[in-house]
């Protein structure tokens, strides 16, 4: 059965036409990219390439969390759960096979932003590359599973990716959230936000150490993939397990 | 009421407002979530253009140096190994003629050119050249040009060691340009280049003891 939903899923993502406009999306911001790179009066290269990986990273996540969103939304709307919930189909089995599509979906997406920049780039930085596909891709993966609890737990699109939106901002910022709170608190009202932030930041992923331009110019210096891939596994059960949660309490 | 209102705002015109104040190191990412690569880049484009607004290009003298320096200073924070923002530090902006923002400018490349990494040395030898040439301050140019002979760089080219004489020879003092320079030689006789070697004989000889009866010549001027 979980084999169905995935293929459901992805036959989903070819009718909405993800492939052809996010491969036309790329095309767009990779020369866009290189033109503007082109437009530093040195180092053009090292520019083309920092633009097209920051700008194709913020391309795939608008895809991705727009589908999801989106596809819950229409599921919900014309009762597609209520009719998958009528078949021999947990909610667990829904959530993971709906995990997996959508994983398989940022893989597609990881891979093909890596091999635009393996075609723009100089053969001396390829494993700084394909690390940098790698740790997008588990990106992606954690974006994925926050549009799926976000698109499941909200009725409304609009809600549900200003969410989930907020929730990338966040995850991406918070390394700079931290360091402006450790950079000095002036009153009261700002010391208790800054408290605030931080019990927040215990929930929040490092987005913003995973698939860094400085790799793609100056090789991978400090990263500690161990480290980072433990703490998206474990918010990556956090986040589809209160999926699971909400599912389970939702009234059809 | 479109057309009143198009009487006041036809003649509105975009404004350069001069270099804006740099953010902070902690907030200069957050526009790029977080990527300092991101910014760096960013921030070097914005740099480069910052003065054509509107259909207009602003003169370098018109642009506020002082916030400028803290640009450069940021920029150096989030990648100090580039050379887009020294060269369009010493190349560009270094271009203006007024001594003071020049002063800026050298600020910036003696702490970029400091650093023993590849070949930043060469932008502390556009600092000299610049308080040499264009300030026209020899003392500066002079302090600048020690602190270049002393870069640890092992790439550090053999004009850079022996820029203190040139700018001491200028200055007149002709014993120290002397000592600097046979000191160099002496002791890289055995690495450097036949032509550098020739150079600096040349340059002994028939420039520095030109006007130096008092100091005794060496064998090689005879």
């Amino acid at each position: 059965m979980i084999k169905h939903l995935i293929f459901y899923v992805l036959t989903a993502a070819v009718k909405d036409k993800i492939f052809l406009s996010y491969l036309a999306l790329v095309a767009v911001t990779t020369s866009l990219s290189i033109f503007f790179g082109a437009s530093s009066v040195n180092e053009q290269d090292q520019f083309a390439i920092v633009f097209t990986s920051g700008s194709l990273r913020i391309i795939s996540v608008f895809t991705l969390v727009l589908f999801i969103v989106f596809y819950f939304a229409r599921s919900f709307e014309n009762r597609d759960v209520e009719f998958l919930f009528s078949k021999p189909i947990t909610r667990w089995q829904y959530i993971i096979s709906h995990f997996f599509a959508f994983t398989l979906l940022s893989f597609l997406i990881a891979t093909t932003e890596t091999l635009a920049l393996m075609l723009i780039s100089g053969e001396n930085i390829q494993y700084s590359i394909l690390l940098w596909g790698l740790s997008v891709f588990v990106e992606l993966s954690v974006i994925s599973a926050i549009s799926i609890f976000f698109g499941i737990a909200f009725s409304n699109a609009v809600s549900a990716t200003l969410s989930t939106f907020g929730f990338y901002v966040l995850a991406r910022l918070i390394g700079d959230i931290i360091g402006i709170l450790e950079s000095g608190i002036s009153n009261i009202i700002t010391e208790t936000l800054g408290k605030v932030m931080l019990v927040i930041s215990f929930f929040v992923p490092r987005l913003d150490l995973m698939g860094q331009s400085s790799w793609l110019v100056y090789g991978v210096e400090d990263f500690n993939i161990m480290a980072l891939s433990a703490q998206m596994i474990i918010f990556l059960g956090l986040i589809l397990s209160a999926t699971y949660l909400d599912l389970t309490r939702r009234q059809f | 009421m479109m057309i009143l209102s198009w009487f006041y705002t036809k003649d509105l015109e975009a404004k350069w407002l001069n270099v804006p104040p740099a953010p902070s190191l902690e907030r200069s990412a957050i526009f790029a979530l977080g990527d300092s690569q991101m910014a760096y880049r960013f921030y070097t484009i914005m740099l480069q253009n910052l003065g054509n607004v509107g259909g207009e290009v602003q003169a370098l003298k018109n642009y506020n140096y002082n916030q400028l320096k803290d640009w450069f200073f940021l920029l150096d924070q989030l990648d100090s190994q580039s050379d887009a923002v020294p060269l369009l530090a010493a190349y560009y902006f270094g271009a203006v003629n007024d001594p003071d923002k020049l002063k800026r400018v050298i600020d910036y490349l003696v702490i970029v050119g400091s650093r023993p990494e590849g070949e930043k040395w060469r932008w502390l030898g556009h600092a000299v050249f610049i308080a040499r040439h264009v300030i026209k301050d020899n003392e500066l140019a002079l302090d600048l040009a020690y602190k270049l002979a002393a870069n640890k760089s092992p790439d550090l080219a053999d004009w850079a060691k022996q820029m203190p004489a040139f700018i001491l020879q200028e200055e007149g003092d002709t014993k120290e340009a002397f000592d600097i320079m046979m000191s160099i030689l002496i002791s890289n006789v055995d690495t450097l280049h036949p032509a550098e070697i020739n150079f600096m004989t040349d340059y002994i000889c028939n420039t520095i003891l030109i006007n130096a009866p008092t100091i005794e010549k060496p064998e090689f001027c005879d």
